[in-house]
């Protein structure tokens, strides 16, 4: 058995969650012998791959000028002709866009089992990965069943070892190919960095995020009305909010967002995707307003409260000014 | 030129979900709300859109699914597409993603259609992973989370920018036949025109059995469903809406937080 793991490199530069799939590929070995690879795709990632392997594991770098962006044509057909050559037991990418695009093409290119968003394993007597149903409402179990597996592993779900933490071990090797290769049917052209406004969410010590169950544009005056009670307080929202238009996407807390860890965060009417919650958990304490008791986000809350947020939010604001007076 | 939209039946995220009793799936109850898989709303507005700034486009939504999927079908006709096409398969459970993939590629093949779109992912279960899978068995080009699409006017190329995390979009151009998979927020879709309603209620779907279809069988099998464990940090509050809202107060008071 093997492990070939999937680098993802943004403009030549190591999405740092790459690291997250050797420790999810440590722990899914049974046998520390198994051989762990890493597979670098870019256009310059020399530097990429030397520091992967003092991790300890074997890099493949793949390197043309078409891969410093994003070319899924390109990618495939390397990384499909890569498992040929290696023939891994499991082929692991990172469930990002990118990734999640790749790996079931993979699967299909390579007659491989597809196992996405993986959030643990299961340790018993058949393999099985864990991942979310429903906005998280639910978990599911499921085995491969074919010699070959294709997974994407939820960021966040399996934290890289600390490098500091780590006993020196002997370094992988590199070895590089250099392809020779022409864009045909998938032409990339470069990237484009958002750096709008991102809504003070960056600067605030306390977030307040409105999701869907707000209701309407009009309800958002009931979060800006607690904002006013809370010192040095952002408003946040969850994709869907920004999708209706009803904020702009700059107030976009989770994984196409913002990532924020404020001392508080509070989620109102927000169900608590993987999505949403990869870009708040990190926040020191979390409060969670939903009428759903089956809301994911009371998984991550310190402090739940199963209220309908349209109702809830003006009785938090009057009740603040009977106890605390204006 | 033809563009195939694939839309599924989700149950709405707020309905009561329960196990059912093989532990493999949700129970099927009245309390149940099915409806169209949001993100698909957006590819299925996308198509409509290229439709109406270009001439001589029909638009196809495909849905795989058991009987109550027709529901979606007709949706996806009143929404703005041109003809509607439901593979009928058994059964309410857990689905294998090739399977579906290789019943639309199998239906979709002989069509040669220009466009595919698909939206990023189902809210039901969040797997991802029949857009790219279609695209493969179908040998096309695709694309994800395309936030923006241009078709050139000689319809033989589109450029798209997709969304990635952190901000981050990547701008690529595709040869056409190809596959997009749409985000959420390209558009802003719309509510059906009383002409779309009043037509979609008179047409027929086009109904094609999945056991017709010759289809792989899934690699991989389902072990079961759960509920989440019940968070050890965290405190649910109890009592009146009053008291939850006054103990609230208190305990942010309590962090300093007011």
């Amino acid at each position: 058995m093997n492990i070939l793991l999937i680098a993802e490199v943004v403009d030549n530069m190591l999405e740092p969650a790459s690291n997250e799939l050797i420790a999810f590929a440590r722990r899914l070995r049974e046998d520390p012998t198994t051989e762990i690879a890493m597979l670098v795709p870019g256009q310059d990632v020399r530097d990429i791959g030397e520091a992967i392997a003092r991790q300890g594991i074997d890099v493949l770098l793949i390197e043309n000028e078409h891969l410093r962006y994003f070319n899924p044509e390109i990618l495939l057909q390397e990384i499909a002709g890569a498992v040929d050559r290696i023939k891994p037991q499991f082929v692991c990418f990172l469930h990002s866009t990118r990734g999640c695009h790749l790996a079931p093409a993979v699967a299909v290119l390579t007659g491989s089992s597809c196992i996405t968003a993986v959030e643990a394993i299961r340790e018993g007597e058949a393999l099985a990965f864990r991942r979310s149903l429903f906005s998280g409402k639910l978990l599911m179990e499921v085995s491969p069943q074919a010699p070959r597996s294709v997974v994407t592993i939820l960021p966040g779900a399996f934290p890289a070892a600390d490098e500091a933490d780590s006993l020196p071990v002997e370094p992988g090797a590199v070895s590089v190919r250099q392809i020779d290769v022409q864009e045909k049917r998938v032409f990339a052209h470069g990237l484009r960095r958002d750096d709008s406004d991102n809504g003070k969410l960056d600067e605030a010590d306390i977030i307040i995020s409105a999701g869907r169950g707000i209701g309407s544009a009009e309800n958002l005056s009931l979060i800006r009305d607690v904002s006013e009670i809370l010192p040095r307080s952002a408003i946040g929202a969850s994709r869907p909010v920004c999708d209706l238009g009803w904020l702009p996407y700059a107030h976009q807390v989770g994984t196409t967002g913002k990532t924020v860890s404020p001392r508080l965060y509070i989620a109102c009417g927000i169900s608590g995707t993987s999505q949403h919650i990869a870009g708040m958990r990190n926040s020191r304490w979390i409060v969670a307003i939903n009428r759903d008791p089956q809301a994911a986000i009371f998984s991550i809350a310190d402090y739940g409260v199963v209220e309908d947020v349209t109702t809830f939010l003006p009785l938090l604001t009057s009740t603040y000014d009977k106890l605390f007076g204006k | 030129m033809r563009i195939l939209v694939c839309v599924k039946q989700v149950p709405d995220t707020e309905s009561v979900i329960e196990i059912d009793a093989a532990g493999l799936w949700i129970q099927e109850t009245e309390k149940i709300v099915y409806r169209m898989n949001r993100f698909d709303e957006y590819a299925l507005e996308e198509a409509v859109r290229i439709r109406e700034s270009a001439s001589g486009v029909t638009i196809d939504a495909l849905s795989v699914g058991p009987e109550r999927v027709r529901a979606t079908v007709t949706k996806a006709l009143e929404k703005g597409a041109d003809n509607g096409i439901h593979i009928a398969c058994d059964g309410n459970g857990y689905q294998s993603p090739v399977r579906i993939a290789a019943a639309i590629a199998t239906y979709a093949r002989p069509l040669a259609y220009d466009l595919i779109f698909t939206g990023i992912m189902a809210e039901d279960d969040m797997q991802c992973q029949v857009g790219p899978m279609l695209a493969e068995l179908l040998g096309l080009p695709s694309a994800p989370s395309v936030i923006s699409e241009t078709l050139e006017p000689t319809r033989d190329i589109i450029h798209v920018e997709c969304e990635m995390e952190g901000g981050i979009r990547e701008q690529l151009s595709l040869s056409l036949p190809c596959l997009l998979s749409i985000q959420s927020g390209i558009n802003r879709p719309r509510y059906p025109a009383l002409s779309n309603v009043l037509r979609a209620k008179k047409q027929e779907l086009i109904t094609v059995d999945a056991k017709t279809l010759a289809l792989p069988e899934g690699r991989e099998v389902m072990r079961g469903v759960f509920y989440p464990e019940k968070p050890s940090r965290g405190i649910i509050l109890e009592g009146t809406s009053e008291e939850k809202a006054e103990k609230l107060l208190r305990i942010l008071y309590e962090k300093s937080f007011l």
